[in-house]
Parts: C-alpha cells; sequence; structure tokens
C-alpha cells in the first residue's frame, strides 16, 4: 500500500521515488546489520538494562540516545507524560556544549554533568563518546548511589554497542 | 545520521535550517508548527536570547506518517544565523541528514548569504561531509516584500551567488505568509530519503 492516503495535508503526495527509496531502505534494514541502528535482540538486551539496573532502583526516567540528538530506548517508571522527544533534543545539544566549554579550558571532557532541581534531577553519563545515558530522577535517590548504577549499566550497554559494531 | 529503531519500528531524521541570521528559518518552523500541528508531538522548544535571536536551537520533530509499518519522524532543527555564534551553530550540524539553506533575499543581505554558505561549508567540513553530497535545499525568502515594493535581490543573482556550483533545487518562498514553506520542506525530506539510501549501498 503507498503511503500517500495516510498523509493528510500538505506532504500527502510524496513523490515515488521517496517511496521507493523508503522500500528498498527498509527492506536492507531488517537484519539490523548497518550503521545507524541496532538489532532487535541488541534493543531487547538494552532496554531490559534500562529496566532492572536502573528503573527497578528508582530512577524515574532512563534514556539512551546519541549525540545528534536521536532516542534509540527509554524506558520510564509510569506515565510521567515527559516530551522524550525535545528531552534528548535539548541533551545533546546540552551535553555537546559542556563538551566544547570543556575543550576550550583544556579539557577532554568534564567527567561529571548533573542538574538539581528541587524535585527532580538529570544525570548525563557518555558511552563510546557517541551516545548518551540521561536518567531522571527524584530526590529519594542519592546522587552518589545512581552514579554508581548508572556505571554498571554504562559498561553492559557498551559492551552491547561494541559487539553491535563489531557484527 | 537518520537512526533507524526496529523494535518501535520508528526512523529518525535531522533536517537543520541554516542560513544567515534573521533570515527566517525560525519563522519557516513557526509556520510548519503553526499549520500542520497535528503531525507534531510535543511543543516547540525555542531557546532565545531576551531579544528574541535564536541563542542555541528551535526543534521540534515532526511525524510524516506511517510507511510499510515504521513510522517516519524528522527532526526539525534551526541553528542561531549569528556570526558570533558559531560554536552552538556547529552542534546543531552534528548528525544532521538533510540542511534546508534559508537565504536573506533583502539586497543589504548578499554578502551574509554568501558568508552563511561558507560557513556552512566548513562546519559541515568539521563532521567530515561534503557540502556538495549532503542533500540540500535552497529557499530564498521574504519574497512577500515585492508586494511592499521592498527592492530585493533577484532570484536569479541569489542562484548565481549560491547555486551556481551546487546546482541543488531552490524555492522563492515567505516564511512568514508560508509561500512554499511545504514544498521546502516536501523536497528536502525526499532528498534525505534518497540519500539514506545511497549511504546504505
Amino acid at each position: 500500500m503507498r503511503p500517500t492516503k495516510e498523509l493528510g495535508f500538505g506532504l500527502q503526495v510524496l513523490t515515488d521515488m521517496y517511496w521507493i527509496t523508503l522500500k528498498d531502505y527498509l527492506k536492507k534494514i531488517q537484519g539490523g546489520d548497518q550503521k545507524g541502528m541496532l538489532s532487535q535482540e541488541n534493543l531487547y538486551r538494552i532496554e531490559n538494562i534500562l529496566e532492572k539496573d536502573l528503573i527497578d532502583k528508582g530512577v524515574k526516567c532512563a534514556l539512551l540516545i546519541d549525540m545528534s540528538g536521536n532516542i534509540i530506548a527509554s524506558l520510564d517508571s509510569g506515565k510521567s507524560g515527559l516530551d522524550i522527544y525535545s528531552l534528548a533534543a535539548l541533551a545533546a545539544g546540552n551535553y555537546g556544549a559542556v563538551g566544547a566549554m570543556a575543550n576550550i579550558v583544556e579539557e577532554d571532557e568534564f567527567s561529571l554533568l548533573f542538574h538539581r532541581g528541587k524535585k527532580v534531577n538529570v544525570h548525563f553519563a557518555a558511552i563510546l563518546n557517541e551516545y548518551l545515558l540521561l536518567d531522571i530522577f527524584n530526590n529519594g535517590l542519592s546522587l552518589g548511589f545512581l552514579r554508581l548504577i548508572v556505571a554498571d549499566a554504562v559498561e553492559k550497554i557498551k559492551h552491547i554497542l561494541d559487539s553491535n559494531t563489531d557484527e | 545520521m537518520a537512526f533507524v529503531n526496529l523494535k518501535k519500528k520508528e526512523i529518525q531524521a535531522k533536517i537543520v535550517y541554516y542560513g544567515p541570521g534573521r533570515g527566517g528559518k525560525t519563522t519557516n518552523l513557526e509556520y510548519i508548527y503553526q499549520n500542520f500541528g497535528d503531525r507534531i508531538g510535543g511543543k516547540m522548544v525555542a531557546i532565545k536570547t531576551q531579544g528574541d535571536r535564536t541563542l542555541f536551537f528551535d526543534f521540534f520533530p515532526f511525524d510524516i506518517g506511517r510507511i510499510n509499518g515504521y513510522q517516519v519522524k524528522v527532526q526539525l532543527y534551526t541553528v542561531p544565523g549569528q556570526i558570533k555564534y558559531n560554536a552552538t551553530r556547529r552542534l546543531v550540524l552534528n548528525g544532521v541528514d538533510g540542511i534546508v539553506f534559508v537565504a536573506d533575499a533583502l539586497i543589504g543581505q548578499r554578502n551574509s548569504n554568501i558568508m552563511s554558505l561558507k560557513n556552512l561549508y566548513t562546519n559541515l567540513k568539521h563532521y567530515r561531509k561534503n557540502i556538495f553530497k549532503v542533500p540540500l535545499v535552497f529557499q530564498y525568502n521574504k519574497m512577500d516584500l515585492l508586494q511592499k515594493k521592498v527592492p530585493l535581490l533577484p532570484t536569479e543573482m541569489l542562484e548565481k551567488d549560491l547555486n551556481q556550483q551546487l546546482k541543488r533545487p531552490s524555492f522563492a518562498a515567505s516564511a512568514l505568509v508560508g509561500t512554499n514553506v511545504a514544498a521546502t520542506l516536501k523536497k528536502i525530506i525526499s532528498m534525505t530519503a534518497a540519500s539514506i539510501k545511497s549511504s546504505l549501498n
């Protein structure tokens, strides 16, 4: 079925080229072996880590994003209703800006990036220089404990992302 | 680059509106946001200075529909146009899949357009991307001012200044009124999709 009928507004008439392109593209990616994607199995493994290692231990929301601001995986402890797409775009921009500041003051990076609010806090952890793990948690969880569980999760996710690159 | 989520059956691609300051990049996004709101999940994020100029970027995700079972989500960004914000401008370009260059058709902006395009070339080079290979569409903005008898750069001149070598699609447009805003977006989406395909070959 062609997609044109589903797009009821100004973009409804997608060109034939666009449709053919996406059809080919989707056919190619089923195996998940291209750069810019993870296999379905690896995504399940990452989501499992986010759930068991972070959400079950008190983190409100955990997001794995890339440095361009795309969301790779997201897990939530309930229906927080957060606008995760905007959050990911801002987090990637924020992390990039902090990294650029570090370079200006001749540091490779600032090892701790953390924003404290009255009730809610946000913690950033880079993975393999290409990905970012974002954790949103409230004051019931101490920063020290969060850093411990995040470090553990980062190692596990790193291993999966590394193996995905090698495949 | 574009990210494909096989589990959620979702494709995310990043399109950036680039160009000189006060050229109409934010106005493009505002027009799309106001007129195609049913396609947009969240609110438009705008990081502005007190003087209402873009400080970091404007952003919203835009659904272009479900294709073959995959939800295609385009992330639309603008960059700050002012020369002094190059560090943040470069950050926004990270992972870009397609670019709309919004040129300002006001006569006094001729040099700013050329400088901004040169800046785009340099910033893309930083990410090892070639301006000749990245999907790129030109939009010559503020054409509505012709009716108010404001002298503008002729499109032929804009083409010669900016697009003579690149030879990309271009649109005479008015982001304020909405003329060719959707056409520009449609074009960059189709070019971005074609580019994703060729990068996989």
